[in-house]
């Protein structure tokens, strides 16, 4: 019986002091694959930090001039003291574009019907406060800010849904389109907000699988095992990303779905089809989806295990599952080839390197390092 | 001795032997593996990849990505009988330049009949005194078709107003407005 109680004590013991001393290690061992941190290097550019300065001279960017840039500074800064995350200060600075094109517009005369004021074309018979608060750009954000964070889902939804939600306009796509320069702005100001996760106010770089401030994520999170036009493969017009067979693909970012289709044929153009896995012998993009974003932008998204679930024509947000990862078509192994295409070019000559356009969206491509 | 014989014979002494056992196998497993974990996700019972870069190509084919053989979309289609996109566009356009002297009601019910439900649900609360233009100054142009819509412009005194058009049960309703001032 003492023996027995001496066994419970040694086994308590050893069990107790392992917890204490080794648990955390332990763990981290066991799980250290799936929790490595980011080599932030590997990604070049800032992700926010910056307190924006108003009353500086402040470099010009995005083709504005300097009262569009003290304007904009302005705004951020407002979203900053009110602890607005950055993806907030993206959509006020698309909408003051396209509301004022960043100036502060007192009244049009004839040329407005309606009483609308100020950056945000905000109207004193709305509610919004005096011609004179209106026609201040701090008073201005601050009541554009107080709107928009209790717009439902504001962080998540396309920038244009938001801004409409908002403003109450007439036109509700058109903030859409500002979406590019307003994170390119609030990138000079603040040195890289808008490549920061989208939701979080003290700024941390969006990693891999995040959605950053600019409304951009990366499609999936895996290796780059093969790059835009290399060597070896010119005409390689998009990245490889190694992702196992069956990874949910996700839409880099917000927009509307304007192709989808299987594309397989044998090097003599017989119909190959998409319903068994391709090969290298067999030609084309197999399973595969097209994204158009704001700005004439185009993604693409190949060699989809099955038929992707979204139709087109049909509205995505960033994030959005789209399909799951495959090898039909050209391919010798499942993996996601995406591309980047600017000025709504489909062809070779509208492509980009997806890795430092994402990159400087904040939305990686790769894994962690 | 015999004690430590002892505790391994009793279920305390078992269930360590088999924690260590686990413990041994999985640590070994990933100093072996090199632990590299890809971003997970694939569908149950088709199984892990043994390692995806073996499954992954990295070579050979020059190009595996679109090989451009899509031609021109095919226009959406249409009910026989229902009106060409640019005519419903400048019908929308009509209901949407005539702001003055209606209601925000009458507004919205114009537009209604030429606009699909999500463009109305976005347009809710929209004030008709907020159109920024009166006429327009030139006909609809068609700039770009997809498959599934096609956009039209239209010159307005004041700027440029952009349609969207959907094929929505036989027929071609506005679903998304952009407008750029001059």
């Amino acid at each position: 019986m003492r023996a027995r109680g001496r066994i419970r004590l040694l086994v308590a013991l050893v069990v107790t002091l392992s917890l204490v001393c080794c648990a955390g290690s332990a763990v981290a061992f066991f799980l250290g694959g799936l929790s490595n941190s980011v080599n932030s290097a590997a990604f070049g550019a800032g992700c926010g930090g910056k307190t924006v300065e108003v009353n500086i001279n402040l470099p010009p960017v995005a083709a504005l001039g300097p009262q569009q840039m003290h304007n904009a500074a302005i705004i951020v800064s407002v979203g900053q003291q009110q602890n607005v995350p950055p993806r907030g200060w993206v959509v006020a600075i698309a909408t003051a574009l396209q509301e004022s094109a960043l100036i502060n517009l007192g009244d049009l005369g004839s040329r407005n019907d309606h009483d609308s004021l100020g950056l945000f074309q905000q109207r004193p018979s709305q509610g919004w406060g005096t011609p004179q608060q209106i026609m201040d750009p701090a008073y201005s954000s601050k009541k554009f800010y107080e709107h928009l964070v209790k717009v439902s889902n504001w962080l998540t939804r396309p920038l244009t849904d938001v801004a409409q939600a908002v403003q109450r306009s007439a036109y509700p796509d058109a903030y859409a389109k500002h979406e590019g320069r307003a994170t390119q702005i609030v990138n000079a100001l603040t040195n890289g907000a808008a490549r920061s996760v989208g939701s979080v106010i003290t700024s941390k770089c969006a990693q891999p699988g995040d959605i950053a401030a600019s409304g951009w994520t990366a499609p999936v999170v895996a290796e780059i095992v093969s790059g835009f036009r290399t060597p070896e493969r010119p005409t390689h017009n998009g990245v490889d990303l190694g992702a196992a067979r069956g990874t949910p693909i996700r839409a880099a970012a917000g927009g509307i779905v304007t192709l989808v289709r299987c594309q397989a044929t044998t090097a003599s153009g017989a119909w190959y089809g998409c319903g068994q896995d391709g090969s290298p012998s067999i030609l084309g993009c197999g399973w595969y989806v097209e994204i158009t974003h704001a700005d004439h932008v185009m993604t693409r998204y190949c060699h989809q295990q099955i038929q992707p679930r979204v139709t087109v024509g049909q509205r995505v947000a960033a994030g959005d599952i789209i399909g799951i990862v495959g090898t039909t078509g050209n391919s010798s192994g499942p993996h996601l080839h995406f591309e980047v295409h600017l000025n709504g070019d489909r062809s070779f000559a509208g492509a980009v390197d997806p890795v430092p356009y994402m990159r400087d969206k904040g939305a990686p491509l790769g894994v962690k390092a | 001795m015999r004690q430590v014989l002892r505790l391994i014979g009793s279920r305390y002494g078992a269930a360590l032997v088999l924690v260590l056992v686990i413990a041994a196998v999985i640590g070994f497993g990933r100093l072996l593996g090199g632990a590299r974990p890809t971003a997970g996700g694939y569908e149950p019972g088709q199984g892990p990849p043994a390692g995806t870069s073996t499954e992954v190509t990295t070579s050979p084919e020059p190009d595996d990505g679109d090989i451009g053989t899509t031609g021109s979309p095919l226009p959406p289609s249409t009910s026989a009988g229902a009106a060409p996109a640019s005519a419903v566009a400048l019908q929308f356009t009509r209901a949407w330049l005539h702001h003055t002297g209606v209601s925000a009601t009458e507004w919205h019910a114009g537009l209604a009949k030429y606009a699909t439900k999500a463009l109305q649900e976005k347009l809710s609360g929209a004030d008709p005194a907020g159109v920024p233009a009166s006429r327009t100054t030139g006909d609809p142009s068609i700039v770009g078709q997809e498959s599934s819509y096609v956009d039209v412009s239209i010159p307005l005194d004041a700027g440029t107003l952009s349609l969207r058009l959907v094929v929505t049960d036989g027929r071609w309703l506005v679903d998304g407005v952009d407008w750029e001032r001059t």
